[in-house]
């Protein structure tokens, strides 16, 4: 069950690089300052070297959040398939949703069929993820439409000739905003194994986090980011608004310092949340007109519904698992079938109208 | 439930930083541009926009000093 999860908890890292992609790289690829495969490769090695960078186990996922004493095993495998399904579900419809709402989604779904609503910590839920889900992008499209309004009105009439020194600035600040990524997302899966190895006894409770845990959630990650989803990066590269590179400097330098401004006060933010929302605040602050808001609704949806919907489908795999048995039948038969449902998922995905690389 | 002074911090923070950065790099892409005739700017205006660019960059360190220091 253990090798399991571990290998659950690394699959889900994978979705999170792949669907986060567009966080930092979006912006880079819609004015052109990357080609995109290059984008996506940096970002993937940002993603990897900032993996390294934090010293802190981030497993409060389970502490703040629901009842530690509540968590086995078979609840972290259910959260994890909830999360990892959503992800894939909202890449489908090319909606960049928050990775890290999708695992707390399902850890929430898959403990509240296991152990009732006792086990949820309701000020930890508010406060830490339902309050920040609201700030993050309102404030994100604030800060981002108030520096591109800025930004224009510097460059005003030299308009074109400043296109080259905004897009070498956007690769700073998009590589800040990959290197940030790879700090908080992969600490996250990191936590989960640790988190996991504690719960089986083959780790001391305090130990500190394996270094081949820390190894394989960045390789995992970066992997994930390589690969690149390309359907979220169109989204938010040309479906959002049409993107200058004025724009895209001041929505990732928006981005940037929204997330460092966060992690310095430790207030948890979504990086998709605040990227998403920079990128319409680029458009708002050239003008107001050029932010298609139909797309920019869907993603508000799809925000909305993602702590729900992987709790609902981490519910329905934690049922399922057990019973089917919790020892190892399930686990392994619910894998099984997870399997087939991503693999689906992705054929039906390609034949229906793929998005590569050269289509962004 | 919700850490209002962490909120308020990061909400002031942000501004300052974003602001702070895009004024200093927008005004030193501008200082440094060709002018319509694709000439180049003369020295004190490539200087001055060196100073922006520097003190830009500095903001962007401090990002990252935050970033390996925050627990």
């Amino acid at each position: 069950m253990l090798a399991l999860v571990v290998v659950v908890a690394l699959a889900f890292d994978f979705t999170n690089g792949f669907h986060d992609t567009a966080n930092a790289m979006a912006t880079s690829i819609a004015t052109r300052a990357l080609p995109p495969r290059a984008a996506v490769a940096l970002a993937a090695v940002l993603n990897f070297v900032g993996a390294f960078l934090s010293l802190k186990v981030a497993a409060t996922i389970a502490e703040d959040i629901v009842d530690a004493g509540a968590i086995t095993p078979t609840i972290v495998f259910a959260g994890l398939l909830g999360g990892i399904f959503w992800n894939l579900i909202t890449w489908r419809l090319g909606l960049p949703s928050s990775s890290s709402h999708a695992l707390i989604g399902g850890v929430v779904g898959a403990v509240l069929v296991a152990a009732g609503t006792d086990a949820i910590l309701v000020d930890g839920l508010v406060g830490e993820v339902l309050a920040p889900a609201v700030v993050a992008p309102l404030l994100a499209l604030t800060v981002g439409a108030v520096v591109t309004f800025l930004a224009y009105r510097i460059i005003a009439r030299r308009r074109e000739r400043t296109a080259r020194g905004f897009r070498l600035g956007q690769l700073a600040s998009a590589s800040l905003v990959a290197l940030s990524h790879g700090t908080n997302d992969a600490q996250k899966t990191m936590g989960v194994i640790t988190l996991a190895l504690v719960a089986n006894g083959t780790l001391d409770k305090g130990a500190g986090t394996p270094t081949w845990v820390i190894v394989s959630a960045a390789t995992a990650i970066a992997i994930g980011t390589f690969v690149g989803g390309w359907r979220i990066i169109n989204t938010l590269a040309n479906r959002v608004t049409e993107i200058g590179a004025p724009q895209g400097f001041a929505a990732e330098t928006s981005s940037a310092t929204v997330i460092l401004a966060a992690s310095q006060a430790g207030f948890p933010l979504s990086t998709t949340h605040v990227t998403s929302g920079s990128v319409m605040g680029a458009g708002v602050g050239r003008r107001a007109a050029e932010v298609h808001w139909g797309v920019a609704g869907q993603m508000a949806m799809a925000w909305l519904v993602t702590i729900p919907a992987a709790g609902a489908l981490a519910a329905g795999f934690y049922l399922l698992t057990d019973a089917l048995g919790p020892e190892i039948a399930g686990p392994v038969a619910v894998s099984g079938l997870a399997v087939l449902a991503a693999a689906w998922l992705y054929v039906h995905t390609q034949r229906s109208g793929a998005i590569r690389a050269g289509d962004v | 439930m919700i850490d209002w002074a962490a909120l308020g911090q990061v909400v002031v923070y942000s501004f300052a930083a974003a602001v702070a950065v895009t004024v200093l790099f927008s005004a030193g892409v501008v200082l440094s541009a060709t002018d319509e005739r694709g000439r180049r700017a003369p020295a004190p205006r490539i200087a001055i926009a060196g100073v922006a660019f520097v003190c830009s960059l500095a903001l962007v360190v401090l990002g990252l000093y935050v970033m390996f220091t925050t627990k």
